[in-house]
């Protein structure tokens, strides 16, 4: 996947490259030193421990030979892609192995440590270089703790996206209780995207089966809203448009309040107090085409002639 | 040539095949109210599973058409919308307060009937 991605490499100054030229000079010597070093912090680190474990000395050289490179074509031939692409990999690797953000950080500081102490040596001989080295590693860690937790922030936000559709799938159900009856219990949030769904798949089912009632249960619903509750008159009133009637159960003493004290209006709803009343009212309806009994939230319809 | 009205015992049928031009929709309102009057027509059943659009204008002609007949002892009952057009209609706010809705022609024969099952007279 990442190989499909293009990443731009940074915009860096000539004396800003320069510096990074001389960081990877400085550090490739080190490398495989302070990969050691690196290691053996990781071994008190819990969540890297058993990551570490889990690879043979020829796997982790074989890993280390590879991220050295990746860093020599990036700093000294100026061939991000590559590198830029193996941090995003990196990224995504973690976020779907569950490594927490904070847990890179401590490998981070171990990592700067390591190098601390060997531009320490420099310091000794030559105060400028190592500065400008320091300040250099410091531009290269933040750019690439920025890369990789980018690309961590966007796995997990496709992983939530996809729960969230998964989530949106499986709870609209349409069940048929008997000929020309259906019910919709409704669970959970009602965004404008579920309503939509919703209100589809509702259409659907009462065209695919010929249903004259539906009962449309809230009782699951935690938060109804002006916004919400517009929502739920729409698909009751694309329903009828359809020529079933809708009946609206559910609605707990809490979310009745909410609704009068936000003056919401469920126009053209007829709403019943619970499931059973609801079915009990459709089935009389079916009966005898009467809908006594239902409360309906509009005064437009009262001409409509009906019974 | 406007749309076809048919009469049908005490009903008249129309099917709407295609989107109608403005003054389509007011020849076939005034063709409408015409016959049932002429017929004394006690109910009408509009088929508009042919439309695919239903706007603002289409759904103030059908409202205006149900309530001119309900002033002339008609009810109206339209059948047949398709899921994508009353999904739409709602979401615009659009309603037909005034006339029935089924599923289809079928439906809308009981619907009709189920509203003109009391027989009122002219006192």
């Amino acid at each position: 996947m990442s190989d499909t991605v293009t990443f731009t490499a940074p915009a860096l100054r000539p004396e800003e490259k320069a510096a990074l030229r001389d960081f990877h000079h400085f550090y490739e010597p080190h490398a495989a030193a302070i990969n050691d070093e690196l290691m053996r912090a990781c071994q008190d680190m819990p969540e890297w421990a058993p990551i570490i474990r889990a690879m043979t000395p020829e796997q982790m050289a074989e890993q280390n030979k590879r991220s050295l490179a990746l860093q020599r074509a990036a700093l000294l031939e100026d061939q991000w892609q590559p590198y830029l692409a193996d941090l995003h990999t990196q990224g995504m690797q973690y976020a779907k192995a569950g490594t927490s953000f904070s847990s890179w950080f401590k490998i981070i500081s171990a990592y700067r440590n390591c190098i601390r102490d060997r531009l320490q040596d420099v310091a000794r001989t030559d105060m400028p270089r190592a500065t400008k080295l320091g300040e250099a590693m410091n531009g290269l860690l933040d750019m690439v703790m920025g890369f990789i937790g980018e690309a961590y922030l966007a796995t997990k936000e496709q992983i939530i996206g996809q729960q969230q559709e998964a989530i949106r799938e499986i709870s609209t159900p349409v069940l048929q209780v008997r000929d020309q009856l259906l019910i919709i219990p409704i669970v959970g949030l009602v965004d404008t995207h579920r309503a939509r769904l919703l209100t589809e798949g509702l259409l659907k089912a009462i065209r695919e089966r010929r249903a004259k009632g539906v009962v449309m249960d809230i009782t699951g619903v935690p938060i109804v809203d002006s916004k919400v509750a517009n929502h739920l008159a729409q698909a009751c009133e694309a329903a009828r448009l359809m020529g079933a009637l809708v009946v609206m159960t559910g609605i707990s003493s809490e979310i009745a309040l909410t609704l009068v004290t936000i003056g919401a209006q469920l126009q053209g709803v007829r709403t019943v107090g619970d499931l059973q009343g609801g079915i009990e009212l459709i089935e009389r309806f079916l009966a005898t085409g009467s809908t006594s009994g239902a409360v309906e939230a509009s005064h437009d319809n009262q001409a409509r002639g009906e019974g | 040539m406007g749309v076809p009205i048919l009469k049908q015992g005490e009903y008249l049928v129309v099917a709407i095949q295609d989107e109608l031009t403005d003054t389509g929709w007011h020849d076939l309102r005034t063709d409408l109210v015409a016959r049932a009057g002429k017929y004394r027509s006690r109910g009408v059943l509009i088929d508009v599973s042919a439309m695919e659009v239903m706007d603002s204008f289409a759904t103030r002609m059908l409202d205006g058409i149900a309530r001119m007949l309900r002033f002339r002892g008609a009810e109206t009952v339209v059948a047949g919308m398709q899921p994508e057009v009353a999904f739409a209609m709602a979401q615009l706010g659009l309603r037909l307060p005034n006339t029935g809705t089924a599923l289809d022609m079928d439906d809308g024969f009981i619907e009709l009937q189920r509203r003109t099952r009391p027989v009122t007279h002219v006192r």
